[in-house]
Formats: structure tokens, sequence, C-alpha cells
């Protein structure tokens, strides 16, 4: 008997906010209108793919003080449009990007045990850090972090978050007409946690969600983001274009998993793939110019971002057209989208700002 | 949803909160005998939106504990996805159990329908003025994209003009928020906000801040008095030439003839143990009854109503296909939806941005 094979996941992130997204293309469509974000669904979903994926930004980014305007800009909540999503599509996984510093678990948790509901169990969170006082800016809570507390607090705030998924076991609401009992357990929801950063008690208000937990997602490649996927995560994305760099990846990663206790299998790895073009013909010389050419093209060089050009474009039907990629050396291209998971340090502004003030960071928001 | 739409209703809202329902205002319970749990407000909404095309999308959030950027941008996907559809109820809360599941800060427990107190007159105070620099907040980040901001250069590269995005730079007693919003301005410009008002607390906030209050009158009198209220507090604070509308909250039980509405909620009640309370007149009776009600409340000077269905769908179906009817023959209600927009549908006009250069 022959084994079956293995069968591949598959993704569809919506480009949006991204320093390879290619929006003067007159065919390219709204990055805000919810008909982009529901034909991108229907598309993947009419494809079969496993989920969609949102990724996240708290703060139009900025570059010397000035509100970068050279890519897109805005993007809609995550947690209403993915909601919205819901309603078109039946099978495709909804997976935000919800960050752990500026928010709190108890609305959190309520989110996405309510995702989970309204899209009958097809929930999924990437779990990231954001750490900068830049984007504290914009919050009651939360700002910048050193290093070292960002996945402390990351861990704290998703193990909160699974007690608060777990508070209900699933078989309270009897709702039984007969006698008049509506909860079979008087106590369902109640939850007690405290830990350096939560210390929080009482009673969840969503029952029990059809997956339990959502699907964890993580996108750190640092030392602490790959411990963190390896204790907490379902998958990890990894950025690691080549054959030989992604082996190491996937043997590094996999190597944790035994000291949380877990199995090989229990930890997907989801590459990035480098670049894919939306069409199969080759493209015209002149259009590869146009592109080429354009101020946007050249912008990147100019920037501290991506400084290997244009090449990467991700597959998006019909909300761009990718030109043609310039063959790029493996080891720039890894370099290059790993700077697009970079940050641009810019030195603050703020009056009064010392030495030892942090430097302002614009991120994208996978880290 | 679709019923409420079929009935060519203005809007649904959608009750939420940040804790377990509970029969006491101070106090979780452990009852087993009513309905506990429930969904996020903003993300039903969501969910729904897509399977509606008429009707607005009221959501509930309450303000005490979470962050006012996060709802701005929420409210304004809504009005996306909804094609300007979008409005919310903002909501304080008071209680010390919904302020331990977020361990930033404790609240004493007061029972606030003996909130004489001075202790309970200040938390109230305070909870009511950080509503109002909530709802501030958030309205200015609607504004801080203006109509025309993504422009989509191809000649200087440029996607947006940064000159048309500004910065909110709001300072207040529990936040700071620096913005411009990551979302683009709503459809709507501004969404209607409302909120519902007992006391004079709120009745302050519904003439400062929103454009939709919604009141517990039991008679015709206290509609003149709490509307009298509203538009004294309107001019109070330079809002007197803006349309806030009042709408009064009914509960509604609602059959072919009163003795069946009554023995209907008879038995329920008896059902449920004890007789049904509402913080709003509970109305037991025919739909014809009920229009003869409303017309001498909107007379008094309200703007209309909200309903709340005894039972579902019952009494839902005797709004949208019965009362509605009463009433168009009437001439009290409208035949057919005459706008795209939640704001159109209330009259409301779309407002210019705060930000924009004249």
């Amino acid at each position: 008997m022959t084994r079956p094979l293995k069968q591949i996941h598959l993704a569809a992130h919506f480009p949006g906010v991204n320093n390879t997204t290619v929006w003067s293309d007159p065919q390219a469509g709204s990055h805000i209108e919810f008909s982009s974000f529901a034909h991108l669904a229907r598309t993947a979903e009419r494809a079969k793919f496993d989920f969609l994926f949102l990724a996240e930004g708290l703060r139009l980014r900025e570059q010397n003080g000035r509100i970068y305007d050279l890519d897109v800009v805005g993007r809609p909540d995550t947690f209403t449009v993915l909601a919205a999503l819901a309603a078109v599509t039946e099978h495709l996984g909804l997976a935000g990007t919800i960050n752990s510093t500026f928010n709190e678990p108890y609305e959190v948790a309520r989110q996405f045990a309510s995702l989970d509901h309204l899209s009958a169990g097809r929930s999924a969170w990437n779990v990231v850090t954001s750490w900068d006082a830049f984007t504290g800016e914009n919050f009651r809570r939360g700002g910048f972090l050193p290093q070292d507390q960002r996945y402390r607090r990351a861990r704290n705030f998703l193990r909160t978050a699974w007690e608060l998924f777990d508070s209900w076991h699933g078989d309270e609401i009897v709702a039984d007409k007969a006698t008049g009992v509506f909860l079979g357990d008087p106590d369902a929801g109640t939850f007690t946690h405290h830990d350096p950063d939560f210390d929080i008690s009482g009673r969840f208000n969503v029952p029990r969600a059809p997956q339990g937990r959502p699907v964890i997602l993580q996108a750190g490649d640092s030392e602490e983001g790959r411990e963190f996927a390896a204790s907490s995560a379902d998958a990890i994305f990894s950025r690691y274009a080549t054959l030989e760099e992604g082996r190491a990846f996937y043997a590094d990663v996999k190597g944790r998993l035994a000291r949380h206790g877990r199995t090989h299998d229990e930890l997907l790895i989801l590459p990035r793939p480098p670049s894919c073009s939306a069409t199969p013909t080759p493209r015209p010389a002149t259009s590869r110019t146009r592109y080429d050419s354009s101020r946007s093209a050249a912008r990147p060089r100019s920037s501290s971002w991506n400084s290997s050009g244009t090449g990467t474009c991700p597959a998006t039907t019909r909300t761009a057209r990718c030109p043609t990629p310039t063959p790029i050396p493996a080891s720039t291209l890894s370099r290059a989208v790993g700077r697009a998971y970079g940050c641009i340090a810019t030195p603050s502004r703020r009056p009064g700002s010392g030495a030892n003030e942090p430097p302002r960071r614009t991120c994208p928001s996978v880290n | 949803m679709v019923e409420a739409e079929r009935g060519l209703l203005d809007f649904v809202t959608i009750e939420d909160s940040l804790g377990l329902q509970a029969s006491s205002p101070t106090d979780p319970d452990r009852r087993t005998d009513q309905v506990r749990g429930r969904l996020d407000a903003v993300l039903i909404a969501a969910r729904v939106a897509p399977l509606t095309s008429h009707i607005g999308l009221v959501p509930t959030v309450v303000v005490t504990h979470t962050e006012p950027f996060h709802i701005a941008k929420a409210i304004a996907t809504l009005d996306y996805v909804s094609s300007g559809r979008a409005g919310v109820q903002v909501r304080v809360s008071a209680r010390p159990d919904e302020a331990d599941h977020f361990g930033r800060r404790t609240l004493p427990r007061i029972d606030f329908a003996e909130a004489t107190t001075p202790q309970a007159q200040a938390l109230i105070g305070d909870l009511f003025a950080e509503t109002a620099d909530y709802v501030e907040v958030v309205r200015r980040l609607w504004d801080s994209w203006e109509d025309d901001a993504e422009i989509r250069d191809v000649a200087s590269g440029r996607f947006v003009d940064r000159d048309r995005l500004h910065y909110v730079d709001f300072e207040g007693r529990w936040f700071s928020v620096k913005g411009p919003s990551i979302t683009p301005r709503p459809p709507q410009g501004q969404p209607p906000v409302s909120a519902l008002a007992h006391q004079s607390e709120p009745y302050r906030l519904v003439a400062g801040s929103a454009d939709i209050g919604y009141v517990t009158p039991h008679d015709a009198t206290q509609v003149r008095e709490i509307v009298a209220e509203i538009r004294t507090g309107q001019v109070a604070a330079g809002r007197g030439g803006q349309t806030v509308h009042i709408l009064g909250d009914l509960v509604v039980f609602l059959d072919d003839t009163a003795p069946v509405a009554d023995a209907r909620k008879a038995r329920l009640d008896e059902l449920a143990g004890s007789p049904y309370a509402s913080d709003a007149r509970v109305f037991v009776g025919t739909p014809a009854q009920l229009a003869d009600l409303l017309q001498e409340w909107h007379r008094a000077g309200l703007s209309g109503f909200r309903l709340r269905p005894g039972a579902l769908p019952h009494d839902l179906a005797q709004i949208t296909r019965a009362l509605v009817p009463e009433l168009q023959r009437r001439r009290a209600f409208r035949t057919g939806y005459d706008a795209g927009t939640l704001r159109g549908l209330l009259g409301l006009p779309r407002p210019a941005n705060r930000y924009a250069a004249v």
C-alpha cells in the first residue's frame, strides 16, 4: 500500500500595507473596501485554501517624523472585517494578527471566541508583540517594553486567554424548557489568573467556541520567537526562501518541541514564497520598464527597507499585476525579505527626549 | 435582522457587556434559569452586515476599560462592510466585577438605583466624563482622514496626501491618543453615536455628545420633561442647532387582541417566576393600541422609538407585519427605504470634516 501524499497547506495574505504591494497599476483595487476582502476570500475558498490572513498595524508608519505616503496606507479593523468575511465564506479559515501589548486578554478572548462562533469554528490568531512607544501614543495602555519582556507578556497574554477560552467546557448550556434550567453549571465561565502582567478574575461571558481555542500562529524569528512558537503555537511562519535555510529552520524549531512536551507534528511550518506571479505568461519588456523606472520602484532603494528593489510581489489575484521578477541572488533575497519584516529606526522627535529614549520604530506588524 | 429590514425599520441595536449577564446591578449571580453568555456585539453586526442592505446596525460598546482607538476603527470598518449603515451605542460599566476582568482599576460596589451619596455621584460623574472624552476621541479619529486623503498619484509615487491626514492629539484624564486612525474616513463620515439615558448625567452625555438618545419615559408628561432637559442640555453644550434624535424605549408584547396579549404575558411571567420588569415601560396590547401610544408620545416630542420585542420571534413579527402597516396607514411611517445610509434614514446630513481646510 502506498503512503498517502502529505498535503500542502496554503494560506492567502491580503497584501495591504506593505512595501511590496503594487498599488500603482490601474487594475489595482481598493485596500479598504469590503469588496476587495470578500473577493480575495471567495477566491481563496474556491481554491480550497486553508485560511486567509490579515496583518496588523496600529499606527500609520512614519519616516523622519512624517507619515509615510509611498506605500498603501490604511487598513480595516481586523476582527470586524474577519467577522464580515465569515458571512461570505463557509470553509476558509479566518486568521488575524492581534498584538498582546495594546489589548487586554478578556477583550481579545471575547472577540476570538465570538468570531469562532460566528464562523462555525474558523478563527486563527497570529500572536505578535508590539513594543514601541511610537504606537503606544494611540493607546491608554502599553508602550515601550524592553526586548526581554515582550515575549514574557505575549506568553502571559496567551496563557490568560487560554484560561478564558477554557473557562467554559462546552456542556454548560442545557436550555431545558421542561425544567426551566438554562445553565447546567451556576459558576460557568469562572476564572482566575495571576501573573506579573495580568491579575484578573471573574466570569468569562462567551460560551465555549466550536474550536475551543483559535488556531495559534506565530511569526517571530528570534530566539524568543522560536521558543514561543515551540511552546505555544500551532503553526509558525518561516521567512527562509532557500531549501538549505528552510531545513535549518525546520530542524531548529522542531527540535525545541520535546522540551515543551510536544510531538514533532504538533507545530506546522508555513514558509512564505519569495515571489509568485499572478500570470503565467512572460511579461513584455515595456511594462517591466514602467515598473522599474517609476518612482515607486526606485523608492525602496532610497529607504532603509528592501534594498534589492522590486522582485517580490504577493499573489493577490487581480489586486496587482506582478512584474517579471528580476533575478535576485538567494542571499540578497532572504536578507531583503528579512528587512521587509524589520524596522526603521527614526530619531525620536519629542521635546525633551534624551539619549535614553528608545528610538521610534516604524514596524510592519509581523515581527 | 432580515425580519427587521423587511419591516423597514431604521436600525437594530445589539446589547453587550464586559461580563456575564446578572440579576444584580453590583454582583454576579449563580442563577441557572436565565440566559447567560453572549457574543461581541460589533462582531455580530459585522457578521450580519453582508446579509442585509438597508437597515442600520448599531452595536453596543462598553467605553470603560476599552481603547477608543480600537472602537473607532471597528465602527469605521463596520461602516465599510455595511456600505454606510453603522452606528454605535456607547455604554459605561460601573460594575466592580467587570473591572476585575481587566485588573487595571477597581470600582466600588455602588447600587446606582440608590446613588445619592457623594461618592456615588462622583463616580457617575467621572464615568460619564470619561465617556464624553471617549466619544470625542472616536469622532476625531473618524475625521483624522479627510475623505480624499487617498490619492494614488502615480506621478509622485504617493498613495496618500499626508496633508489630508491629521493627528488628533487628544489629551485627557483617562487617555491620550495621537492618531491618525489606521482606517480611512468612514463612508458616512460620522457614524451616528447613541446612548441610553435614565437620569441627568447620561442626559447630559446625549445632549453634548450623541446623535441619538434612548430614554425610558412611562407617560407623555415624562416624555416632555426628558425632552426639555435634553434640549436645554444641547443648547448649553453649543449643539442647539444640531439634530439629536430622542427615541423612547418600550418593551412590547403584541397580539391581535388585548386579552390574548395579557394572557401570553401572564404565561411567560409564570414561567419566569416573576413579572417581567424593565427600565422601560412594558406595553401589552394590540398593534393599533401601541400605534396610538406612539403617536401621542411622538407629538409630545420624541423623534421615534426603540421597541424591544417581549418575545422573539413573535413580537418582532408583530412589529414588522402589524404595527408597521398600521403606522403606514396613518402616514406616520415610511413605505420604503428612501436612503442608503443610516444617517440618511435618520435625516442627518453628512458632516464636513473638522480638520479639512475650508
